[in-house]
């Protein structure tokens, strides 16, 4: 008795699913994993005719064999165009021979021109699309269009996707880049105040990083894309991305260069940094004070001049501050120009005084940014200065 | 106690109808060619007639000699006897020198310990028999344990015969308290059986209630542990099982001593402990002979080995044809192009590797030992290499399945083993319907099953639920023995601590 319910609640358990939610998922239906075509990377970009146009890379292994010879990974792009995304993507489907599958889908590249149009139009698909991953990473190219990029980066031996992880894997090194994923920019896009950055990527010549002066093109990354809505409003520079990193905490290492009192350039590596925003209304007018700490080691000393005293460090403590002051200054300049508070300063004050903010910040919340005094304080510290604490030659000169 | 024995012999009683003599004895026993009959004349003299009947082959014929026929014919004071009731008599007091003498006056009684190995006198003017146990049955003897083998530990196991078995329970449970109390089962072979417990320690209950299911057991044979094992199971529907079984005798003593209840068959070398619990069939007999830290891994990794063998199989399936952008890119990469060629559906290429698998075991089982190598080497060839290279199956489901397999050897017990086998079945099934989804109701219809299942009133999940957590020293991890102070309380044992006040 007991097994004839179970097997009654078994079948219903079962049902439920097929008949309730109206997916197809039972396993007549399924694509078996051997009939998929893996779509790796897409380059959104527009078409000269107004149409959307996709730069498909897909990624698939030809096998060596029964005998299990070597296994060859192949990377094909193709290209597909619809006059919306949907279209696009469903197009690809007329000629590919294994089912398009947007479940491995890892980056999406959008181009300068698509940019400039308006990214929602080009992204929306991909955020309502159940195979999609929402944690993809988005990049803007700078200077292209996203299927050059495509087309440059996919070489014989190396794809486009695999070198984009890589970048990506070590911005910390440099801190000019962030990731920014799909869910991100929903996120962004939805709140009103808040202006989008993306990550963008350019190509680079490759006579420009290595010797030899062989053809082809490296991706490299190249700071952020700063909207306006959904459309690019500028660009950070290098070190202004790096003053979004402290704005936004998201600052991993990086390199300052200072000079000491006596003229050597000395390197410092950030070991940890991130700031503090602090608005508070004085006489009625916002202004927000900007902490910004830092921590960082000595990696470099272009000299033999005996840096490792209390003077000597104090002086340089005060040269990063400034280097740094410098650098937040400058994205906060670029932003109040072009009145788009994309660090988030808007969350700062709401979270402080949220019935001022209602009252009188939030309408014009873009006029007002663009108004308001950012009073930047730094403090910093070189804590690490490892054991070697005479400089290479110190001895001739002592 | 007696039922059944009580029933076969008022059979037997009809048949004949007649008392205690040498003639009616014969008469029931006589179409056997290995009954033996001498009518002897005690010292010779033709007014004391005995009948000496036994059965050869399971008496020890030199103790016969030497012990009863030597002093029946030589023994001067039985010559002085005027009558065979006075021999009797005599006999009951150490004329003859044997230490297990019983007076039988009852028919059945005598042919039953005729049966069971005993040298009888019959005395037919008195309708008397004095009945000597000289069993002498050339027994295998106590070797090392075949099934269940440790590095550390004892060497012996259980053998065929009840009484060396019993005999190896008490040398090493050295207490007045331990019980070994004994029935008969089976309307043809008249099995013996040994309950085996501790009185004061072991839940009573338990005992009553086992000794009242074997008394309901109505069977012609008890040659096999199952028919005792189905007879006293509570969930008989369930492919789990519910008793513990084991070969060796220190393993059978450490659960008596824990406060189950064990039963020995006479004939059988395996023992029978009841209430099986989940926890017992995922402990091996060399737990308690390691450091409880390396015991504690090896045994978490049997229970996470557990759940491998059980949903690998069902798991690759969902995530190759439902879920696939749940695999790490590369490796769905490599899944297809493992796959390539292949014209199965994921589904029914796990099953025929499974199947394969299945048929396997049971070759190797059913094959003699020297050819059952040579199956299990040609199967590894052909099922692996040959299936792949014929597109039968991809590379990765080959892994899959012999990940499944390794992992199912581990488990210490062979029958829970077999419930996992067919419980993976149905989860490659769900799983093929379904997916992930089908996974997880199959995960919970199994979930329930166990946890409904009762064990002599002990819960099957047992230390799991029931124990509000207490007795999870001895679970998935094996805690220092310092810190077992109690005995499994969901045995609910009257002497409830290992350790401290008695």
């Amino acid at each position: 008795m007991r097994y004839v319910k179970m097997i009654v609640l078994l079948c219903c358990f079962i049902c439920c699913p097929v008949v309730l939610t109206g997916c197809r998922i039972a396993f007549w239906d399924t694509t078996q994993i051997n009939n998929i075509e893996f779509i790796r990377a897409v380059g959104v970009d527009k078409a000269d005719n107004g149409n959307i146009r996709f730069t498909i890379a897909t990624q698939r292994i030809i096998s060596g064999g029964a005998r299990g010879g070597s296994e060859q990974k192949q990377s094909e792009i193709v290209y597909s165009e619809g006059r919306t995304s949907f279209e696009a993507m469903r197009n690809f489907w007329s000629y590919s021979e294994k089912r398009p599958f947007l479940g491995h889908l890892e980056f999406i590249l959008i181009g300068e021109e698509a940019a400039k149009e308006g990214i929602l139009k080009y992204l929306d698909f991909f955020t309502r699309d159940a195979e999609v991953r929402l944690n993809l990473n988005v990049f803007v190219v700078k200077g292209n269009d996203a299927g050059e990029v495509i087309r440059q980066g996919n070489a014989q031996d190396k794809f486009v996707f695999d070198r984009l992880e890589g970048i990506k894997r070590h911005d910390w090194g440099l801190s000019i880049i962030n990731d920014v994923n799909l869910m991100e920019i929903m996120y962004i896009l939805d709140a009103k105040y808040l202006s989008l950055y993306i990550p963008c990527v350019r190509l680079l010549n490759r006579a420009e990083t290595t010797e030899e002066s062989r053809d082809g093109m490296e991706i490299a990354l190249e700071g952020f894309a700063v909207f306006d809505g959904d459309k690019v409003a500028g660009y950070l520079d290098k070190e202004m991305a790096r003053g979004l990193n402290f704005l936004k905490n998201k600052l991993k290492s990086g390199v300052v260069n200072v000079r000491s009192k006596n003229g050597t350039m000395v390197a410092l590596e950030i070991i940890s940094g991130g700031s503090k925003m602090k608005p508070y209304i004085k006489d009625g007018e916002l202004h927000i004070a900007v902490e910004v700490e830092m921590d960082s080691s000595i990696a470099e000393i272009q000299g033999s001049e005996n840096i490792f005293s209390d003077d000597s460090l104090e002086y340089l403590e005060k040269q990063q501050e400034q280097a740094i002051m410098d650098e937040v200054r400058k994205t906060i300049d670029f932003a109040q120009e072009k009145k788009l508070d994309f660090f988030g300063a808007g969350d700062a004050v709401l979270h402080k005084y949220p019935y001022e903010w209602e009252d009188f910040y939030e309408k014009d919340w873009r006029d007002v940014f663009s108004q308001v005094e950012f009073e930047i304080t730094a403090r910093s510290k070189i804590s690490r200065t490892y054991d070697i604490k005479q400089p290479i030659g110190a001895k001739d000169i002592r | 106690m007696h039922g059944n024995s009580a029933r076969s012999q008022s059979d037997k009683q009809s048949e004949t109808e007649q008392g205690l003599t040498s003639a009616n004895v014969e008469g029931l026993l006589q179409y056997s060619s290995d009954i033996v009959f001498r009518r002897l004349h005690i010292n010779g003299r033709k007014d004391l007639p005995v009948t000496m009947v036994l059965i050869d082959g399971v008496i020890d014929t030199k103790a016969v000699d030497d012990y009863i026929l030597k002093p029946l014919i030589q023994e001067g004071s039985l010559s002085e006897c005027s009558s065979t009731s006075e021999i009797i008599e005599k006999i009951e007091h150490g004329v003859i020198y044997h230490a297990a003498a019983k007076i039988r006056r009852d028919f059945s009684e005598c042919v039953n310990d005729i049966i069971d190995g005993s040298v009888a006198l019959i005395f037919d003017d008195d309708k008397t028999a004095v009945t000597f146990d000289i069993k002498g049955f050339r027994e295998r003897s106590i070797s090392e344990p075949t099934g269940e083998n440790v590095i550390k530990g004892a060497k012996d196991s259980f053998v065929e015969n009840l009484r060396t078995n019993t005999a190896s329970i008490r040398i090493k449970i050295k207490n007045p308290r331990l019980v070994i109390e004994e029935t008969k089962i089976g309307k043809q072979t008249a099995t013996r059986i040994a309950i085996v417990y501790i009185k004061g320690l072991t839940n009573a209950h338990i005992v009553e209630e086992l000794k009242k299911r074997l008394n309901k057991l109505d069977t012609d044979a008890v040659l096999t542990t199952g028919v005792i094992e189905e007879a006293i199971v509570d969930r008989k529907t369930s492919p789990f099982p519910q008793v513990i079984t084991t070969e060796r005798p220190d393993k059978f003593c450490s659960t008596i001593v824990e406060g189950r209840v064990g039963l020995i068959i006479d004939g059988i070398p395996v023992t029978i402990v009841v209430p099986g619990t989940f926890g017992a069939f995922l402990q091996a007999p060399e737990d308690y002979s390691q450091s409880f830290i390396v015991n504690s891994i090896i045994r978490s990794m049997r229970y996470a080995l557990m759940l491998v063998t059980l949903f690998l199989p069902g798991f690759y399936i969902s995530v190759s044809s439902f879920h696939i952008e749940m695999i790490p890119t590369d490796l769905a990469l490599a899944i297809t192009a493992s796959k390539e060629g292949v014209p199965f559906l994921t589904f029914i290429e796990v099953i025929f590797m499974l199947l394969a698998f299945e048929v396997l075991v049971e070759a190797g089982l059913r094959l003699p030992k020297n050819i059952g190598q040579a199956v299990s080497v040609v199967g590894a060839v052909v099922v692996g290499q040959a299936a792949v290279e014929a597109r039968l199956v991809s590379p990765a489901v080959v892994v899959i399945i012999a990940v499944t397999a390794i992992s199912s050897f581990t488990m210490p017990n062979q029958d829970f083993s077999n419930a996992l086998r067919l419980w993976r079945f149905i989860f490659a099934i769900l799983s093929s319907i379904i997916g992930l989804y089908g996974l997880t109701i199959g995960a919970i219809i199994l979930l329930n099953h166990l946890s409904s299942i009762e064990v002599f009133g002990v819960p099957y999940l047992s230390p799991f639920v029931g124990g509000e957590g207490k007795n999870l020293q001895d679970a998935i991890f094996r805690f220092p023995f310092s810190s077992m102070r109690k005995r499994p309380m969901n045995l609910r044992t009257t002497n409830k601590k290992r350790r401290g006040a008695e």
